[in-house]
């Protein structure tokens, strides 16, 4: 989807509209158009600058990953569940651009295959699950925090940039082995009091 | 997802070597350096043991999480900001910067201007709470001021308590609350466009599609019609409003809209409570709407005819699907089971 057409279907006056949404709009749909069209006024630029700074100029480049996580925030159900806005947006993002990274998409879809095979899902990220555990997310914040400073950076490179060993070392000049090491450390420390498994089990 | 203690009498020390594989072959598989060889590897070791598979999916859980916990943290995000791309040297960051500031220029030139966007502020921790329920349970919860509350299914809640006032927010589904009464500090629940007001008492509300029904079980509440743009104002005796007594009800449309105060019938707002979803001569489409939200697979009325017929009926809310055994018998209907809906069809004469 374009810049443009994005940018059309947020404004209700605008005459495209009608062919993207026959049926009369309802007072929450409207609402839920509003939510999107100041979100996309507001962040966009920030967007795609940040997509640059994280990403470089791709490929996927900043603006495709912004406009694809944009199509995604469309079909999200349930906005008004989600308190941060922009952190979720941000975040559609960063699963975008992982999705667009030819090795770490590889891989997630690899593991979410294998998991499936013995009935085991990971939740996706929705906003009933930010909603409800909250206080689990930032319960791993402060575990993130927590981390000695090198496992942190690796944490934050590998998961949010999509960074390869390859690309961590040539940027620390840490050695691949002990890039490893922090990594392997870091997941067990992170995920000491798992957050996901006390979704279900809300406040109480 | 609740099998996480399938193996938790595992001993502790064999539990962390698990936990410390499960770390490697996720690092691994990450790491850019994963050969095909590696992944027939960790396909065996995943296999290998039930407590394996719970593990690793607990791992993954948490390693994915990571992105929304550190995006939503400022502390995080600046360090995260810090950290360099690895490709950006390579790239030409001038010609970049300027694309996106066209790019800026064209999205705001393309939107027409409107108001500012705030996000929403951060309240102080201390006094909000949020409460949920799953979908096909019922929760009952003890607010901090002691009031009950008892949550239908798939419903949220926040609700923010201080000195002066104690405010909730319905965010979907049904509540019953008990309040204590607290003179110095009113108890609201605002729903959509709707507020209800009281002292103490007990009071149900429920929201729907179409707007918000509130049921008063004991005592007197006050309903109001919230404007749509300004916040609730402190001094509202303007605006439009409605008092109940025990036995009254009052439906509120989408934006607030009251319609007549009604007696209710006492078993129906209350039954749920019990597990029970019990309606006597109610149209169909109204019980299809609370069914529904106590179903994972949802039922659909394909015909417009049969959103007016009335069915009288109990249901546990744990078999729901009695509802559609009740209509094949009493209705001319035909009813087919699609991967994720129940449709219900009107026989053709």
């Amino acid at each position: 989807m374009t810049a443009k057409s994005l940018c059309h279907f947020a404004d209700a006056s605008s005459s495209s509209v009608s062919t993207l949404s026959p049926a009369p709009i309802s007072f929450p749909q409207k609402r839920r158009q509003k939510t999107i069209d100041d979100l996309y006024r507001d962040c966009w630029g920030d967007l795609t600058a940040w997509l640059y700074r994280r990403y470089g100029v791709g490929p996927p480049e900043p603006e495709e990953i912004a406009q694809a996580a944009f199509a995604k925030m469309m079909e999200v159900p349930d906005l008004s569940l989600i308190r941060n806005l922009r952190a979720y947006l941000f975040t559609t993002a960063v699963r975008c651009a992982i999705d667009g990274f030819r090795g770490q998409g590889r891989a997630q879809r690899f593991i979410d295959n294998e998991l499936k095979a013995h009935q085991e899902e990971v939740g996706e990220i929705t906003p009933e699950r930010v909603f409800i555990a909250r206080q689990e997310f930032s319960a791993l914040a402060n575990r993130v925090k927590a981390l000695d400073p090198k496992q942190r950076e690796v944490v934050l490179r590998s998961r949010i940039m999509g960074q390869t060993y390859d690309e961590i070392s040539q940027e620390t000049g840490w050695s691949k082995s002990a890039i490893g090491r922090y990594l392997q450390s870091a997941l067990v420390e992170l995920a000491a009091s798992n957050p996901a498994t006390a979704l279900n089990d809300t406040k109480e | 997802m609740n099998d996480n203690n399938k193996k938790s009498t595992q001993d502790p020390s064999h539990q962390a070597e698990i936990e410390a594989q499960a770390a490697a072959w996720s690092a691994l598989l990450y790491s850019g350096e994963a050969t095909p060889a590696d992944q027939i590897k960790f396909s065996i070791w995943l296999k290998a043991d039930q407590a394996h598979q719970t593990a690793f999916r607990r791992l993954e859980q948490t390693w994915r999480d990571v992105d929304y916990a550190v995006l939503s943290d400022e502390e995080l995000s600046q360090n995260l900001e810090e950290l360099h791309p690895a490709s950006v040297h390579q790239g030409r960051p001038k010609a970049w910067g300027g694309m996106i500031a066209a790019a800026g220029v064209m999205a705001a030139s393309l939107l027409i201007a409107g108001a500012v966007f705030l996000w929403p502020a951060q309240h102080a921790p201390s006094t909000e709470y949020r409460y949920a329920s799953p979908l096909g349970e019922i929760k009952t919860i003890t607010l901090p001021d002691g009031s009950a509350m008892d949550l239908g299914s798939d419903t949220q809640v926040i609700a923010d308590f201080s000195d002066k006032e104690r405010s909730i927010k319905v965010v979907n589904g049904q509540a019953f609350f008990d309040v204590v009464r607290d003179e110095q500090r009113p108890f609201s629940v605002k729903v959509s466009s709707t507020e209800v007001r009281v002292l103490g008492t007990s009071f149900e509300v429920v929201k729907q599609k179409s707007g918000v029904e509130v049921f008063v079980v004991e005592g007197i509440v006050n309903v109001l019609d919230l404007p749509d743009r300004a916040p609730p104002q402190l001094a509202d005796e303007g605006l439009p409003s409605a008092r109940l007594t025990q036995g009254q009800s009052v439906f509120a449309d989408a934006r607030g809209t009251l319609g007549a105060v009604r007696p209710f019938e006492r078993e129906h707002a209350q039954s749920w409570r019990q597990g029970m979803l019990v309606y006597q001569n109610a149209p169909l489409a109204d019980i299809v709407e609370e069914v529904n939200r106590y179903r994972h697979k949802k039922i659909e009325l394909s015909d417009a005819p049969l959103d007016d017929i009335l069915v009288t009926v109990s249901l546990p809310i744990h078999d729901t699907d009695l509802l559609l055994s009740a209509l094949e018998i009493s209705e001319p209907v035909t009813i087919t089971m699609n991967q994720d809906i129940v449709s219900v069809n009107l026989n053709a004469e």
